[in-house]
C-alpha cells in the first residue's frame, strides 16, 4: 500500500520533509548542496533517499538516483515525476 | 564542487588498481583482498566485458568509483538466461555514497540491456548487504545463499600472520593442521590439457539443475578459465583415459595492511562422478602444487553438502568470513525461488 503523498507546495516544504528522511537540519539542504561532497551522504542514505521517492509511488526512482546529484536535482525529479503521474 | 560524472570506464587499470586499494580496506577490514595491482589478471578478469558493461565514477579526471558489469549466460534447469555478474565494485573512501550512484546507474543500463538477471556477491560484514536488503523493498532482489570459507593452510605461521583471526579460529585450525603435507604427486590426477575441454565442458552441462544457476561458458572463455599462465589453472582426475572430474583455481595474491600473500583460491569442484579418494587425490594434487608455488594457503568455497567431508578430511577448516550470494531478476518469466546456489567463478 502506498501512502498518501505529503503536500509540498514549495521547496521550503520539500527541504523541511527532506531533512526528515536524512535527518538533517532542512537548512543545510541547499538547492545546490552535492548529497555526497558536501552533505557526506554514505550509501546507506542514498539509498534510504531512494525508497522515500519509491514510497511516494515513484517507480522510476533507482534509474534516475544518477541524474540527482543536488538537493535541487532531488526537488526537480519530484516535481517531473508529480507532473507525469 | 565538482559534479560526479558516471560513464564508461577509461581503461586505466592502474587508477582501478589505486582505487581497489583505498576501497576496500575499508570493505574487508582485517580481512585480505585481492591484490588488482596485476595488469594480467584485470586483463583476465575483465576480457567477457561488453561496450558499457565498466562503469567509472569520476570527479573530473580521477577515477573514484567502479563497477563491473559482466556479462554471463546461466542455465537454471534446461532453460538459458543471459545474465550480468556485478563484481570488483570499489568507492573512493572521500566519496562513500557513490557505491549508490554505481548501482543505480548500473539498473539503468542493465534494464535495456537484455539481462534477464543480475548476480552479484557481497561480504557479508561490509554494509553492501545491509542496502541491498534495503533495496528488496522495492527490487525483487533475493539472496540465494551464502558462501562460507575453507581454508587449508600450507605456510600456517605466514597464514597467521595474513589472517587476523580471534583466539577460537586460531586454535581451530591449528588443531585441523595437517601433520604433514604430500610429497608426491597423487596417481592419476594431472594438470588440464586443451584436449580435456570438451569432456569438461560436458561436466558442465550435467551440473544443470533446477535449484542451481549454473554458468554457461563458450568454448573459448572456459578455456581461458580452465588456463591462463599465471591466473588461472586445472587439475584433472584421470579415470580410464578420461576426464573422470576436475578442480579448477585461480592463482591470487592477498592483500592487507599487514602485507601481500600469496594464495590458491578453488573456483570449480567438478568432482560429482568421483568417489572419495579420488576427490582427495585431487585436494593432494592442489596441496602440492601450491606447496611447491610458494602459496599459504588454498581457499575453497563449498558448493554442495558432499564437498565437506574430503575437504575436512584435507584439514580444511571454515574461516569467518561468508559472502551473501544476490540475484535481481530483471525477466518477469524467470523465477529464481527455487535457486539455493550458484555454479560460478566468483569474484
Amino acid at each position: 500500500m502506498i501512502p498518501p503523498r505529503p503536500d509540498i507546495t514549495s521547496f521550503a516544504d520539500f527541504q523541511t520533509l527532506l531533512g526528515q528522511v536524512l535527518h538533517l537540519p532542512a537548512a543545510a539542504l541547499t538547492p545546490d548542496a552535492y548529497f555526497i561532497a558536501d552533505l557526506g551522504l554514505d550509501s546507506l542514505r542514498l539509498i534510504e533517499l531512494v525508497l522515500w521517492f519509491h514510497r511516494q509511488g515513484f517507480d522510476s526512482s533507482l534509474d534516475q538516483l544518477a541524474a540527482v546529484q543536488t538537493v535541487g536535482d532531488a526537488y526537480e525529479l519530484m516535481l517531473r515525476e508529480r507532473a507525469e503521474s | 564542487m565538482t559534479a560526479l560524472a558516471l560513464r564508461d570506464f577509461d581503461g586505466d587499470l592502474q587508477a582501478l588498481a589505486r582505487l581497489a586499494y583505498l576501497s576496500w580496506p575499508l570493505t574487508f577490514g582485517d580481512a585480505t583482498y585481492p591484490d588488482l595491482h596485476h595488469p594480467a589478471l584485470l586483463a583476465h578478469t575483465l576480457a567477457e566485458a561488453a561496450p558499457g558493461s565498466l562503469i567509472g565514477a569520476y570527479t573530473g579526471a580521477e577515477l573514484v568509483g567502479f563497477l563491473a558489469l559482466l556479462p554471463r549466460r546461466y542455465h537454471l534447469g534446461e532453460a538459458e538466461w543471459n545474465g550480468v555478474y556485478m563484481c570488483l565494485q570499489a568507492a573512493h573512501p572521500d566519496h562513500a555514497g557513490v557505491a549508490a550512484y554505481l548501482l543505480a546507474e548500473a539498473y539503468r543500463r542493465m534494464r535495456p540491456a537484455d539481462a534477464d538477471l543480475a548476480l552479484g556477491i557481497a561480504h557479508r560484514l561490509s554494509t553492501v548487504p545491509v542496502y541491498f536488503a534495503r533495496l528488496t523493498q522495492m527490487l525483487p532482489m533475493r539472496r540465494l545463499g551464502v558462501m562460507q570459507l575453507c581454508v587449508r593452510a600450507i605456510d600456517f605461521g605466514q597464514l597467521m600472520q595474513a589472517e587476523a583471526l580471534p583466539g577460537w579460529q586460531q586454535i581451530g585450525l591449528r588443531l585441523l593442521r595437517a601433520p604433514r603435507l604430500p610429497t608426491a604427486s597423487p596417481l592419476h590426477v594431472r594438470p588440464y590439457r586443451p584436449a580435456d575441454l570438451p569432456a569438461i565442458a560436458q561436466h558442465f552441462q550435467r551440473r544443470r539443475s533446477p535449484r542451481q544457476l549454473v554458468r554457461a561458458y563458450t568454448p573459448d572463455a572456459l578455456a581461458a578459465r580452465l588456463h591462463t599462465p599465471g591466473i588461472s589453472g586445472t587439475l584433472v582426475y584421470e579415470e580410464a583415459g578420461s576426464v573422470g572430474g576436475f578442480l579448477n583455481y585461480t592463482l591470487l595474491d592477498m592483500l592487507n595492511p599487514r602485507g601481500r600473500w600469496p594464495w590458491v583460491w578453488v573456483d570449480f569442484l567438478g568432482w560429482e562422478g568421483l568417489g572419495l579418494r579420488p576427490r582427495l587425490a585431487l585436494l593432494d594434487g592442489l596441496t602440492l602444487q601450491a606447496q611447491q608455488d610458494g602459496r599459504i594457503a588454498i581457499a575453497v568455497w563449498p558448493q554442495r553438502p558432499g564437498d565437506a567431508l574430503p575437504l575436512l578430511l584435507r584439514r580444511h577448516a571454515p574461516l569467518p568470513r561468508p559472502e551473501d550470494i544476490f540475484a535481481l531478476p530483471l525477466n518477469p518469466t524467470l523465477s529464481l525461488h527455487p535457486v539455493n546456489s550458484v555454479f560460478e567463478h566468483l569474484i
